[in-house]
């Protein structure tokens, strides 16, 4: 079996699994939505307030929100031991890895059609449908540059005790110009970009996610070589 | 214990002697700035903290790709002790960073590119020893704290373009850095001598590591009987 | 100008230079201690 099928074999079980037991991802959503309602609390009903920081606010509910994603996304293996039968078949690492990373990347994508619709009504913002596609696709690359170190240090730190704050506090640090380039180009978008400056932040975007995609993936089977 | 390098004790000591010569002239021999006047002495200590704070990373990361090729205990113990040092002098550099900042323009904190920079990293950094504290199996621990150190290195450009990107958006900050030649000795001199103190530090906390292991191998009995399982932490 | 702008320049270099000395001396004692109680319990 090749190693995109190996890895596509590995998504499409993710999915079959999410699909089954909806509860995971509708409480993720709920987690992101209360988080927006808590951000405009933090700053009041001003309404001039909220939506220049409304980029901000639903970028940072997305971080929060994926960090939930990404340490469950080892927990289902790690509760049914199947991580080691996922070893002893011949699944590549690499493959387990790209094929984790790229579920990991659509969880998080299917978070950003729900809390951004939420975060336009909150924050009374407007935007047009190509706005709007424009920031779906922004999300698509942040998302993928979320996943990459994070199902790295998930599978790290899915046997850890305190896997809830190892989790965050390794990777929030490290995803600072993911947060940046999509906290920019999304208020770029929802307040008028009149230097053009969406696509340089997008580009950074997507450098982010192929350098850490490369990297990680060369580093993850040495991660779980002695087993997880 | 027996002594894991002899020389070590010696470089310290230099380190030491040339920090006070270094800092003597740069505190009191050295012409004082034009604009600054004499706040601007900081930059005798905080240079040499940052260039030396960022060479330490530079060695962790490469010892980091070391101990993941060998899998031997010293490079582990290497890129731990590099990466703590660097820690130290990354923690040091911020608080000077701060002071400077109070001093020319009255906050605590400005969204300086570099020192924000440095607080990412101090984060980052942290982080990769916080990990270690959480991991009991040796060989794992050392596997997983060069990934980290790794993927935390990488960062540091990215984080480093980014901020700075963020940052010329806003105010333009200018730092007054004219050096003048009477500069240069001081700086010089006491970049020399924290990089002496740093690798005496690192010599000591790099065999105080191994030592740590050691004990480990010895003291665990029952991990023996569980070789059976084919996976714990 | 030629004094400096800033008052009580020397109070944040001192402030500086002592934090300094103190964090270096502190992380290089904790060394040398763990390292005497080593060589103790060894000998």
């Amino acid at each position: 079996m090749s190693l995109l099928s190996q890895a596509m074999t590995v998504v499409r079980k993710d999915l079959l699994l999410e699909w089954r037991g909806k509860g995971r991802l509708i409480s993720v959503l709920l987690f992101g939505v209360v988080t927006l309602l808590l951000f405009s609390f933090a700053v009041g009903p001003d309404s001039t307030l909220l939506r220049a920081a409304a980029g901000g606010f639903l970028v940072l509910a997305l971080l929060l929100s994926s960090t939930l994603g990404l340490s469950e996304s080892f927990r289902v293996e790690q509760e049914q031991r199947a991580i080691e039968g996922l070893l002893l078949l011949p699944v590549d690492p690499i493959a387990l890895y790209y094929g984790k990373t790229l579920s990991n990347t659509l969880f998080l994508m299917l978070l950003a059609p729900v809390l951004t619709p939420v975060a336009l009504i909150l924050y009374s913002v407007q935007v047009d449908l190509e706005g709007l596609a424009v920031l779906l696709g922004l999300w698509t690359l942040a998302a993928a540059g979320l996943s990459a170190p994070g199902t790295l240090y998930a599978a790290m730190t899915s046997r850890l005790q305190s896997q809830d704050v190892l989790l965050p506090l390794l990777l929030f640090p490290l995803v600072i110009p993911v947060l940046m380039g999509a906290v920019k180009s999304t208020t770029l978008i929802l307040t008028g970009d009149p230097m053009s400056q969406v696509g340089s932040w997008a580009t950074l975007l997507a450098s982010f996610a192929i350098i850490y995609w490369s990297l990680c993936g060369l580093l993850f089977p040495h991660a779980i070589e002695e087993g997880i | 214990m027996t002594r894991q390098f002899k020389w070590d004790s010696g470089v310290g000591l230099l380190g030491l002697l040339l920090l006070f010569v270094g800092s003597y002239i740069g505190l009191f021999v050295a012409p004082s700035e034009r604009y600054m006047g004499e706040v601007q002495r900081i930059m005798y200590v905080h240079v040499p903290c940052a260039w030396n704070a960022m060479l330490l990373y530079t060695l962790a990361f490469i010892f980091a790709i070391v101990s993941l090729w060998t899998h031997r205990p010293k490079w582990d113990a290497a890129t731990t002790a590099a990466a703590e040092v660097g820690l130290v002098l990354n923690a040091l550099l911020l608080v000077q960073g701060s002071i400077w900042a109070r001093a020319t323009w009255g906050v605590w904190w400005d969204w300086d590119v570099r020192l924000t920079t440095s607080l990412i990293m101090l984060l980052l950094f942290a982080g990769v020893l916080a990990l270690r504290s959480f991991v009991q199996d040796a060989g794992k621990r050392a596997t997983w704290t060069a990934i980290a150190t790794i993927v935390a290195f990488v960062d540091v450009p990215l984080v480093y373009f980014c901020v700075r990107w963020w940052r010329s958006l806003h105010q333009v900050q200018s730092s007054p850095e004219t050096v003048s030649s009477g500069m240069i000795l001081p700086l010089r001199v006491n970049s020399f001598a924290v990089l002496f103190l740093a690798i005496w530090m690192v010599a000591m906390r790099a065999g105080l590591e191994l030592h740590r292991r050691k004990k480990g191998l010895v003291a665990e009995p029952e991990k023996i009987e569980s070789q059976g399982e084919t996976s714990h932490v | 100008m030629s004094e400096g702008v800033i008052a009580g320049g020397w109070n944040y270099v001192i402030a500086a230079y002592s934090v300094t000395s103190a964090g270096l001396a502190v992380y290089a004692w904790s060394l040398i201690a763990r390292r005497r109680s080593i060589d103790r319990d060894e000998s």
